[in-house]
């Protein structure tokens, strides 16, 4: 019986070497050098740091600091500028030359030239995740530094643009020697090499003496490497990125909550930078023949019943924008007058009468779709509180993202959907996501069959004019088949020290290439 | 829990003999309830709070949905006792409400799980042999699965809702018990008022009813009562991972989860829901302990 | 012990098969094509039927001990779990320790005290740490101790001081566990024939509670410390994804919120297999300490040697 009295201290002898255990192996990097780093906080694992694989939340905020591309988009509706590749050269209108730099170096040492940039292409393609790269035909080595990409069609604006920036490049001897074909390890040319990484952790990269590119100037304004070390943190938990920034455990961080965004303004030791976010939240209606929604007074008198100004005020105040369109003033082609029209300002009354018009009786049941993520709860919930004001009462189904892509594309499973659109950099890239009849059995996302709105799209789509892509606002405005509610702003909190903050064409931050103050660490 | 387990089986053996008559029994606990001061002190929060569920129409001041979006956040004031939300509710109101919510979750997912229980213990008990061996044998295997766990894939699967979370977190007050009652009825097989009722004709089922349950009942409610907290609690946790009861139920545990982005700006809209899990858990468990104590025929003498 | 493990992996395996909406259509995003969508299906072995993915799974885990890999991620789970699993089990055991030393005199001090004030106090003071939802108590923590009074890191992995928030987080609760338990079996004990007899003969008072009456009295809360790593073991998923430490709770949340259902479900799995390890080492442990088990055993095998 006195074993047990022995046997508590074994235990707590056994667990304490089991936490420093834990611990050493983890705090490789937690004796304090003197090596100036930053940390940047993430809010999820990349998990796979592969080349080739799909786009997570982790992984799209480490992508532009481990991996570099053939071109780059300085911002939306840009020319592509030289990256890897110097130059482009268009042979017809599916067939392009690219031609790499001849001095290109991963880390590993080994040479990249256009039979690497090939192979990517080609992996890329075969492993099918990278959705762009689905509009190329062939791509072939033409001689040692320049790549033939044949297209399977003539490409749409910006098309080109999107297929050549997105397959990373990188060594195919380097790829193949690799165990785990980059998973935990990649080897690249970009200007930090990954030194250490603890998945559901943190990365820590540190700075290459011998990057390829020599004149910083030629390439991305996220080549340079502005400092020693880069550590990325990955925490899950948004109130905590809040306090790791009050702790100084961390130096910057996007993923503080607007509300927390407030503890930080005017406070000495931190600062604010504000962007927006290229998401639109929409609601969709479904317009199918039958449904309520294909009604056009009752799909205003939605929109005419929503406060859209007072709803950002409460989901996110100071970090949201009412919308004017379907899509955000970030997209290339938006339409800064659109800004002053009515965009079915609040007018309970107004609603009212046409909800009447519309034949609506008190007590109507709408169904919402909404996908489950906090933000969205608040929003549907203003939306449901809104609309009994006009006599509606509005069931919400929450549903998980993977049944949610499903029952987008079931005209039964909803009469209003909320809805997020982005993907593209042009205003009517989240058109088409919208409105596009050509996908999804020649329906609209709401199921609607309108030959003219299809016409306009198309037109503005193709001719990019200011008056083709202002025609299609206005008749989609007009008939309301979407009603773009608000779009969030990405802000970003840093310590003193972080003098400009520098991201990718995807809102990231490139924390390496961020500009310090001499006195940052 | 063991000890529980222990109680039902020293129960049956010291007690069913006796024939101890149901509103003395009651009569006693009651007395020996009101003589532990913690236990009273529970039973008191306790009755309070299902009142406040109750009646939450008659109590709250606003109505759980109502919003007011130029009000949004506000800190506790007159007119908002708890302050308000992010869009603009009362937080009191919503934690009256959400008494409804969490306390029925509570229980419910305990009567539930309880019941299926119970019946397969009953079964298990009664057939014994091949039977027995394939339910307890399931059981456990149920019972080497983190019950948290457990919880949430049966989550994952079903989906967010309340309805849902109480059919997950019902599964964990299962195993106990089967385990209860199927020791129960091995404990009683051969008495002598079983092979009575037997003799009289009585059907299987009806001596199941009508004697064995009765039996059973003391640990059950106890481990019962001690169950409704902890299935509070994972409902909370259920919501924490973003499994469980979905806005704008006012359900504490979803209020705590859904506000905690807001613990450094508006620490009351985490704060008060908190208070009142933390109450309304603890109560359940100063009355589950007396309820135990005073049940407990090894503490009669 | 594998009895146990295989018909868990069976039933999480079972339970995870109705899981709603499909998979692979979220890791293609909504512009894939159906061919795509079931190229992927083909690949992942979706289209198998039932009996056909159930073998191959718990074959690959008994048989090689390989969960797969990651529907998300094209990366091994097992690998990954391995890695994460001594962090995890290094919180659960020293929050379980945490709950032994502190538990355990609370409880014998309330038995000491029986329906006293001190007995009451002791538990109402235990109780409150069992009555709180653990992600609550973490946050309050973190506010006090990392940004009010900074002298802990409110998050990561490092030094052994990143770990001391998370497990007085996770072991908050099982305190009162032990303490009642505790609490309870002193009082049997100190009730029975043999201690009355030992108080007797004269011994002193707290003679006989240390010597005598708590040995016998720990017997039951070994039992409890097994049933209580199960809860410590679902309590760090929580917990890790407050405290940022990536252990397999964390991996679990990551994945359950990615939809990566094959990682969720290995991560269950593996757990649950630690659990009916730590379950057949409780019941050694007891076996060796109890005197009554000791004695069947010493008497089975005197019996072996004379036959």
């Amino acid at each position: 019986m006195k074993k047990i009295v022995f046997l508590t201290p074994v235990l707590f002898l056994f667990s304490i070497g089991l936490l420093f255990a834990a611990g050493q192996g983890d705090s490789k990097s937690a004796a304090a050098d003197a090596t100036p780093e930053v940390v940047l906080a993430i809010g999820a694992d990349p998990g796979d740091l592969a080349p080739f694989v799909g786009m997570s939340n982790g992984r799209i905020t480490v992508l532009h600091t481990i991996y570099e591309y053939l071109f780059y988009l300085d911002k939306a509706g840009d020319p592509l500028s030289p990256y890897l590749a110097k130059d482009l050269e268009k042979i017809d209108d599916v067939t392009y030359h690219v031609f790499l730099y001849e001095n290109i170096y991963d880390s590993a040492g080994n040479h990249i030239t256009a039979e690497d940039a090939a192979w990517s292409y080609q992996t890329a393609m075969d492993m099918n995740y990278l959705r762009p790269v689905g509009d190329i035909e062939s791509v072939s080595v033409v001689d040692e530094y320049t790549v033939e990409f044949v297209l399977k069609r003539k490409p749409l604006v910006g098309d080109l643009e999107k297929v050549l920036c997105e397959a990373p490049i990188v060594s195919k001897t380097a790829y193949e020697a690799s165990s785990d074909k980059f998973a935990k390890n990649p080897v690249t040319s970009s200007p930090y090499k990954l030194s250490q990484y603890i998945p559901g952790s943190k990365l820590v990269f540190e700075r290459r003496d011998d990057y390829w590119q020599k004149d910083l100037s030629l390439g991305p304004k996220y080549n340079r490497a502005n400092i020693e070390k880069v550590v990325m943190q990955v925490i899950t938990e948004p109130a905590q990125h809040s306090i790791a920034l009050e702790t100084k455990t961390v130096d910057i961080s996007a993923m503080v909550t607007s509300d927390d965004v407030k503890n930080f303004e005017g406070r000495d030791g931190y600062s604010i930078f504000t962007f927006q976010d290229n998401l639109a939240v929409i609601l969709q209606f479904n317009g199918k023949d039958g449904s309520p929604f294909a009604s056009k007074e009752l799909r205003q008198a939605m929109a005419y019943a929503i406060d859209s100004k007072a709803m950002c005020q409460a989901v996110a105040p100071g970090a949201s924008t009412p919308l004017v369109t379907v899509g955000n003033s970030n997209f290339g082609g938006y339409q800064t007058k659109w800004e002053n029209e009515n965009y079915y300002a609040y007018d309970v009354a107004r609603a009212k009468a046409l909800a009447a018009s519309a034949g609506v009786t008190p007590g109507t049941r709408i169904r919402l779709l909404q996908m489950n993520e906090p933000r969205y709860s608040l929003i549907t919930q203003i939306i449901q509180y809104q609309l009994s004001e006009i006599g509606i009462q509005l069931e919400i189904n929450q549903v998980e993202a993977s049944v949610f892509n499903e029952l987008k594309y079931d005209d039964s499973a909803w009469d209003i959907m909320l809805d997020t659109v982005a993907g593209g950099n042009f205003i009517f890239s989240p058109w088409l996501l919208a409105f596009d009849q050509t996908k999804n059995k020649g329906l609209t996302g709401g199921f609607v069959l309108d030959n003219k709105l299809q016409s306009l799209l198309t037109e503005a789509s193709s001719t990019f004019t200011p008056e083709s892509i202002d025609a299609f606002h206005k008749y989609q405005k007009d008939m309301n088949y979407a009603y773009g509610l608000l779009s969030f702003h990405n802000i970003v909190v840093a310590v003193e020290g972080v003098d400009k903050l520098v991201r990718d064409e995807r809102n990231q931050i490139v924390p390496g290439s961020c500009e310090f103050s001499p006195e940052f660490k | 829990m063991d000890d529980v387990l222990e109680m039902g089986r020293s129960m049956n053996k010291n007690e069913t003999a006796e024939t101890w008559k149901r509103q003395s029994q009651l009569g006693i606990v009651a007395k020996r309830i009101a003589k532990n001061p913690t236990a009273l002190i529970g039973f008191i929060f306790l009755v309070l709070l299902v009142l406040m569920a109750v009646f939450a129409p008659y109590i709250a001041p606003y109505d759980y949905t109502e919003q007011n979006l130029m009000n949004t956040r506000s800190a506790p004031s007159l007119e908002n006792p708890f302050g308000t939300d992010e869009l603009g509710r009362d937080v009191m109101s919503r934690v009256i409400y959400g008494s409804r919510y969490s306390l029925s979750i509570g229980i419910l997912s305990v009567l539930l799980g309880t019941s299926i229980g119970m019946f397969f213990g009953a079964i298990a008990g009664y057939f014994g042999g091949t039977v027995d061996n394939i339910i307890m044998r399931f059981i456990d295997i149920l019972q080497s699965i983190p019950g948290t766990l457990l919880a949430i894939t049966v989550s994952v699967v079903l989906g967010p809702g309340y309805f849902n979370s109480m059919l997950a977190l019902s599964i964990g007050a299962i195993p106990m018990s089967v385990r209860l009652l199927r020791a129960s009825i091995l404990g009683i097989r051969g008495e002598e008022y079983l092979e009575a009722a037997t003799s009289i004709n009585a059907r299987t089922h009806r001596i199941i009813l009508r004697h064995i349950i009765p039996n059973t009942f003391a640990p059950i409610l106890v481990s019962g009562t001690m169950m409704i907290g902890h299935v509070i609690l994972s409902a909370a946790m259920l919501s924490f991972i973003g499994l469980g009861i979905q806005p704008p139920m006012p359900e504490w545990g979803s209020m705590i989860a859904g506000g905690r982005n807001l613990i450094r700006s508006c620490p009351h809209i985490v704060t008060f829901p908190g208070i009142f899990i933390m109450i309304a858990v603890l109560s359940i468990n100063l009355f589950g302990d007396g309820l135990r104590d005073a049940l407990d025929p090894k503490l009669k003498k | 012990m594998i009895p146990v493990v295989l018909g868990v992996t069976i039933l999480i395996f079972t339970i995870m098969y109705f899981i709603p909406g499909d998979p692979v259509k979220l890791m293609l995003g909504p512009d894939s094509t159906p061919e795509q969508i079931e190229a992927k299906r083909a690949d992942l072995g979706l289209n198998d039927p039932y009996v056909v993915r159930l073998g191959k799974y718990v074959g690959g885990i008994v048989l090689e001990f390989d969960f797969g890999d990651s529907w998300v991620y094209n990366t091994p789970v097992t690998h990954e779990l391995l890695n994460r699993l001594p962090r995890t089990l290094a919180i659960a055991l020293a929050s379980m320790i945490i709950q032994i030393i502190i538990g355990i005199p609370i409880g014998v001090f309330a038995a000491v005290y029986q329906n006293r004030f001190w007995d009451r106090l002791a538990m109402f003071i235990a109780l409150i740490g069992i009555s709180m939802p653990e992600f609550w108590v973490a946050l309050m923590m973190v506010l006090l101790f990392s940004v009010e009074w900074g002298i802990l890191p409110p998050f990561g992995i490092g030094g052994i001081q990143y770990y001391i928030l998370p497990v007085f987080a996770l072991s908050l609760a099982g305190i009162a566990t032990q303490a009642r338990q505790t609490r309870s079996s002193m009082l049997e004990i100190i009730r029975s024939d043999f201690i009355t007899t030992a108080r007797s003969k004269g011994i002193s008072q707290m003679r006989t509670l240390f010597r005598h009456a708590l040995p016998n009295a720990l017997l039951p809360v070994i039992t409890v410390i097994g049933n209580g790593m199960g809860r410590l073991l679902g309590g760090a998923v929580v917990i890790e994804a407050i405290f940022s430490i990536p252990g397999v709770g964390m991996y679990m949340v990551g994945a359950i919120n990615a939809r990566d259902y094959n990682v969720v479900m290995s991560s269950v799995i593996i757990l649950a297999i630690v659990f009916a390890l730590i379950m057949l080492l409780v019941d050694l442990v007891y076996a060796m300490i109890d005197p009554r088990i000791k004695a069947q055993f010493a008497g089975k095998r005197r019996s072996k040697n004379n036959g």
